[in-house]
């Protein structure tokens, strides 16, 4: 039937992205510990690991820019090394998770059937599990280690984006575009990835910003706990729990790295939301 | 959907439960041995190994039966909520269970609270500012909030609370009563943020799509009371979505809260999970893994029964 | 304007709605006057983008939070655009009333239907009794017998007992002015005629005042005494509705007229209006209609024209009225004139040939017979109409032919292939089923992939057919030329293209494959009828330069009538008449047919008994 289709609000709500200023200063923010990331080693004024014990739990000075840790090691140093870890297992968990989601998703949603009945049985079961439940077991079972977890992490937040992309190829696929493709003669193939997937990716994209944002916070987490990163390496969340009990004697070297994790979160999360709000601008779509 | 409907429904559930748990369990189980090293050196952990104890624990484990014989002996045990004794502190693994889970189960359940009061209620205040300055902050602290763990939550409350302002203790669980809760408000806090945020972020987003919904806009055309349009049109029908979204923030809440309790040296299940699994306390791991598994089911459950009574179109879809 | 009376209940003068954003804002509704006596009913008639719901929901406070009203509405001696919201509730309702156009929409789906008119009552005290009573009193009131809809949820209720109920609900309160904006636009026809009927006769009844917003003019002749006609978000005609059917005082109305093909005969050609519907904001400074009238010049464009009063409540914003009135009025009469009766006989090869066909959707569980049996034939160059409301099972019939889905019973040939499942077929017979049978899809702005452009789309269609298409560049510009568009609109994403562009965009893609039969699922009912009108005339001509045959499945029995030569009215999975289009449409003998043919809206008041 004939639906007047008039504007009676321009509004469109969900996401609240950050614009102009705000964007660029994320961008900003990320490269820079995009930058350090790769490469902080070089950029570090001190060693790391180098102990300075004479020179234990001092406050800030013009040697050691965010005062020493317990061991008199230099805070400052090892907050621009941590940015490797704390960014390359998310990285990786991101990019895995990303890969693993866009084909389970994609072809569930697009084949149903009995790839789809398995595929969300696993998805059901993963997702009310909490992540790092599983990790902690797992690291009480068989031994802490930074890259099981990392590996654990991409299988536990597969789900999560094979979820969501299913849910928006299910969306996508009784919309006429879909069969007016399969009217034309358009192969399953050349639908799904050519037709489909540049409608799903938006989508995808934001959420693999959030995916990294989520797995940073999970191995910082682990490593807060202990059961993560070794001993002694400089990674934000382990650095964050070696320093607690000087809380009262140097708070700077206990907020370093626990600003790190929330800044570097929170610029990922930004920075997924306002993707998926400007490539679906960008394409009109509805 | 009459009561035979309903039967039908939960005992589907229920049977699919029971697979679930006999799966989990015998992960649980298989942990002793997935370990390196033999199953008595796992039990041992470190103790001297003696003709002695290692016979102790044979017979202890039944560790010379085969292993599914072992494992049929330890669920029943299990269903006793017998999981032996602690490897660190050779009591049984159920009193010191029990001895910490009301102290974690207040710290949730106080959690719990101020995520829904806050989040809820900011949530529904936001989209009703929609775009105007309060929106903007709570929508700003929202992001931060969902990218802030709660144990870095915690360290700043501490520093804030603890160390600037004095007002709050640092660590422990009170002396019961006011005290426990004084104590326990800067880990719920730090707890609930993140929580509190993402139902905020959900609650915002179904407020603000109901708003752009037809029946709302006919339901003011008819000239109701703004609070009637609130509550019977706009709050009614944006939680149900809120609801579908529980199952993650219970596990929100319970990562949280072994967090929390690392951070506010709090001695609830969460740090006996930390603690036994940096000892490979195995036989302490299980009989919190199945616990809190079980828990994590049930509430699965009773999400599933509350969305069904709270959606008429659910429940009336074969009607 | 005639300064309304003493008896005018609702009176608005320079209406204007602004979208606002920031510091900058774009006007939506450009200035409306519009008066409303008590006990009349009122059309208000124009295209999307006329700004006829935006009125709507002025008058009644309901504006989205970035939109603002100016002007003056005085109702019941107070202006509502400057009331507070508190002092709407007042209004709304027992004022104002306000019925929507979607009725799957308009009712919270977690309410009793008895509760959502319940609540809408006047305020005050009832016991349970009573109240249940005053409900079901007022449930009568809109046609409603059956005591247990008041306990049932509104999605268990078909569209029309839904829109019911939503009527109930806005009367609850007794207004003095009912606005009823497209209330019958989203149901079936029968249902339509029901609505329509069933709204007339409440006006009666209670005396009430009734603003009646749609896009159909002959819906509007049939209902309203007077009628206001929207263009671009002003008024570009008022008058009596007889009045304005018999001769036109604006080149917009004449066009609407002219587009809209009537039902009880076959005109040679539809007259069209070129081009789409402007916005609002860029027809400020000048008439609204200019740039796609034949008779504009530069008073029409050098400002706005005023709409102006001719005689006694006949008013026009057509600035050369004087100079042209003669001519409206010739081309008026020239509508009228029925085309020659077409000689045809279904004397072609048949392409689809459908026998006994049966689909029944779901498996074990609950099935669903969308097909019982269905006999259809469809020839080489022949237009073939499928008609029927929705769930009679056409749209089932057109994904049969396309592969979309297959058949679960009887025999399906075409082109001599038994296409008995879609998914077992061998390649080249597939191939050549692909080049035999396209289809056009119903809505223009969903059937074509946003992420793409409008060339990568055809040249997708292109090499699909042809993999050694030489030139696909030059072949997607020929497809385009094909279709009244131009070679650049290549670059565009479907986005930026209004639904009448898009949808001839769909048709190049069909064409792509150089079907022989077009299948056409209701793929002019999504679009405005200027439009419509140039689609239909496209399609035509496609016909006659390429010989391509059409299977039109359509609920519309006048596009129908203009465009097929033999007629399939199906319907719940049924064939229930056949034939030669003329001979079925002058004499339906089926029952059905009969109260098909009676729901077509006639713009005149005996239609709905009035």
């Amino acid at each position: 039937m004939a639906r007047q289709t008039e504007i009676v609000s321009t509004r469109k709500p969900r996401r609240y992205a950050p614009r102009g200023l705000a964007i660029g200063f994320c961008f900003v923010v990320a490269g820079g510990i995009l930058f350090l990331a790769i490469f902080g080693p070089l950029l570090a004024p001190q060693d790391p690991n180098a102990q300075h014990l004479q020179d234990v739990l001092a406050g800030p000075s013009s040697q050691h820019w965010l005062g020493t840790d317990s061991l008199g090691r230099d805070v400052f140093s090892r907050t621009i090394v941590g940015a490797q870890l704390g960014v390359l297992g998310p990285l990786v968990i991101a990019v895995g998770s990303f890969a693993i989601g866009n084909l389970l998703g994609l072809w569930a949603g697009y084949r149903r059937g009995w790839v789809d009945s398995l595929v969300m049985r696993w998805v059901d079961l993963m997702w009310s599990v909490p992540t790092l439940l599983v990790l902690v077991v797992a690291a009480g079972a068989v031994g802490a280690s930074y890259w099981l977890a990392v590996g654990l992490l991409v299988i536990l937040s597969a789900p999560f984006d094979t979820r969501i992309i299913r849910g928006v190829v299910m969306e996508q696929v009784p919309r006429p575009y879909v069969e007016a493709a399969r009217t034309v003669g358009v192969s399953g193939r050349r639908i799904v990835f050519l037709h489909i997937w540049p409608n799903v990716a938006p989508v995808a994209i934001a959420n693999s910003f959030l995916v990294f944002a989520s797995s940073l916070v999970a191995l910082a987490g682990l490593s807060f706990l202990g059961l993560g990163a070794p001993p002694g390496t400089p990674d934000w969340g382990l650095m964050l729990s070696e320093s607690q009990a000087m809380l009262f004697v140097n708070p700077v070297a206990t907020l370093a790295p626990a600003l790190m994790i929330v800044v570097t979160a929170t610029v990922a999360n930004l920075i997924g939301d306002w993707f998926d709000e400007y490539l679906t601008s960008r394409m009109g779509a509805t | 959907m009459d009561w035979k409907d309903w039967a039908t429904f939960v005992s589907k559930r229920l049977a699919a439960l029971v697979v679930l748990f006999v799966v989990l369990s015998f992960v649980t189980f298989a942990l002793m041995y997935v370990s390196p090293g033999t199953v008595v050196d796992v039990l041992l952990a470190g103790r001297p190994r003696s003709a002695a104890t290692v016979h102790a624990l044979n017979v202890e484990y039944h560790l010379d039966k085969p292993f599914m014989v072992q494992y049929w002996m330890w669920v029943r045990d299990a269903l006793r909520f017998n999981f032996g004794s602690s490897i660190q502190t050779t009591l049984p693994v159920t009193d010191e269970i029990k001895a910490r889970l009301p102290t974690s189960l207040l710290l949730g359940v106080y959690a719990y609270v101020l995520t829904m009061v806050s989040g809820i209620g900011l949530g529904v205040l936001a989209a009703f500012r929609n775009k105007r300055a309060v929106d903007r902050v709570v929508v700003a602290g929202t992001v931060v909030g969902l990218s802030m763990p709660s144990f870095v939550a915690g360290v700043f409350l501490l520093f804030v609370f603890a160390v600037q302002l004095p007002w709050f203790p640092a660590f422990g669980k009170g002396d019961g009563g006011l005290d426990t809760l004084w104590h326990l408000t800067l880990p719920a806090v730090a707890l609930a943020m993140t929580s509190a945020a993402y139902v905020l972020k959900h609650t915002r987003a179904a407020v603000l799509g109901v708003l752009q919904q037809d029946y709302v806009v006919f339901a003011r055309a008819r000239g109701l009371s703004n609070g009637r349009v609130i509550r019977v049109y706009v709050l009614r029908n944006a939680l149900i979505p809120i609801l579908t979204i529980s199952g993650v923030l219970f596990s929100y809440l319970i990562v949280g809260g072994v967090l929390v309790e690392m951070t506010f040296s709090i001695q609830g299940i969460g740090q006996l999970l930390v603690q036994s699994a940096t000892a490979k306390d195995l036989p302490m791991l299980q009989g919190v893994v199945l616990l809190v598994s079980a828990v994590i089911i049930l509430v699965n459950l009773l999400t599933d029964v509350v969305y069904l009574i709270a959606d008429p179109r659910l429940r009336l879809k074969h009607g | 304007m005639a300064a309304g009376g003493l008896d005018a209940v609702l009176t608005v003068r320079d209406l204007r709605v602004a979208h606002i954003d920031g510091p900058s804002s774009r006007t939506l509704v450009a200035g409306i006057d519009l008066t409303v006596r008590a006990g009349e009913t009122v059309g208000i008639v124009g295209e999307s983008g006329s700004g006829k719901s935006l009125t709507a929901r002025a008058l009644t406070g309901l504006l989205a939070s970035n939109l603002s009203a100016t002007g003056q509405a005085v109702f019941e001696g107070r202006d509502l655009l400057s009331l507070s919201e508190r002092e709407w509730r007042t209004v709304r309702g027992r004022g104002i009333g306000l019925v929507l156009q979607d009725p799957f929409t308009m009712l919270s789906p977690t309410m009793r239907c008895g509760d959502i008119i319940a609540e809408s009552l006047p305020p005050g005290r009832r016991s349970t009794r009573t109240r249940r009573a005053e409900v079901l009193r007022r449930l009568v009131e809109v046609g409603i017998e059956d005591e247990s809809v008041m306990d049932r949820y509104t999605f268990q209720l078909s569209g029309g007992m839904r829109q019911r109920v939503g009527i109930a609900a806005a009367l609850a309160r007794n207004p003095s002015v009912l606005i009823a904006d497209e209330p019958s636009t989203a149901l079936d026809v029968t249902t339509q005629k029901e609505i329509l009927e069933l709204m007339t006769r409440i006006q009666a009844d209670r005396g009430m005042a009734l603003i009646l917003i749609t896009h159909d003019l002959r819906v509007a002749f049939a209902m309203c005494d007077r009628v206001h006609v929207f263009y671009a978000g002003s008024v570009v005609e008022v008058g009596e509705s007889k009045e304005l059917d018999a001769l036109p005082l604006h080149p917009y109305t004449l066009g609407l007229l002219q587009s809209e093909p009537p039902v009880d005969h076959r005109v040679a050609k539809l007259v069209t209006i070129p081009g789409a519907v402007p916005r609002p904001d860029d027809v400020v400074d000048r008439c609204s209609f200019a740039a796609r009238c034949q008779w504009s010049s530069e008073v029409c464009t050098s400002a706005a024209p005023p709409i102006r009063e001719i005689s006694a409540g006949r008013l026009t914003a057509c600035a050369r009225i004087d100079e042209i009135e003669d001519e409206l009025r010739e081309a008026r009469q020239l509508v009228s004139v029925p085309a020659s009766k077409r000689g045809f006989e279904r004397a072609g090869t048949t392409i689809i040939s459908a026998q006994a066909v049966s689909k029944v959707f779901g498996g074990s569980g609950q099935k669903v017979v969308a097909l019982d049996s269905v006999s259809i034939d469809v020839g080489e160059g022949e237009s073939v109409g499928l008609v029927g409301e929705s769930g009679s099972g056409k749209t089932t019939f057109a994904r049969l032919t396309v592969g979309l889905e297959s058949i679960t019973g009887g025999h399906l040939l075409i082109d001599g292939i038994d296409v008995r499942d879609w998914r077992a077929l061998k390649r080249a017979d597939l191939r050549r089923l692909r080049q035999t049978v396209q289809m056009v899809f119903q809505d223009p702005y969903s059937s074509l992939n946003p992420a793409r452009s409008v060339g990568w789309t055809l040249a997708e269609a292109v090499t699909t057919h042809a993999p050694d298409t030489r030139s696909v560049e030059r072949r997607v510009g020929e497809l385009l030329a094909s279709v009244g568009l131009s070679p650049d609109d290549a670059q565009r994403r479907p986005a930026v293209l209004s639904g009448g562009m898009r949808q001839r965009v769909a048709i190049a893609r069909a064409l792509a494959a150089k079907p022989r039969i077009l299948v056409c699922d209701e793929a002019v009912s999504a679009l405005d009828v200027s439009v419509q009108a140039q689609i239909l005339n496209l399609l035509t001509s496609l016909r006659d330069d390429q010989g391509i045959g059409y299977l039109f499945v359509t609920h519309d029995l006048s596009i129908v009538r203009q465009v097929t030569d033999f007629i399939y009215v199906m319907s719940r999975g049924r064939v229930v008449e056949s034939g030669m289009t003329d001979d079925v449409l002058n004499a339906p003998q089926d029952p059905y047919t009969i109260k098909l043919m009676e729901s077509m809206p006639r713009p005149d008041g005996a239609w709905l008994g009035r």
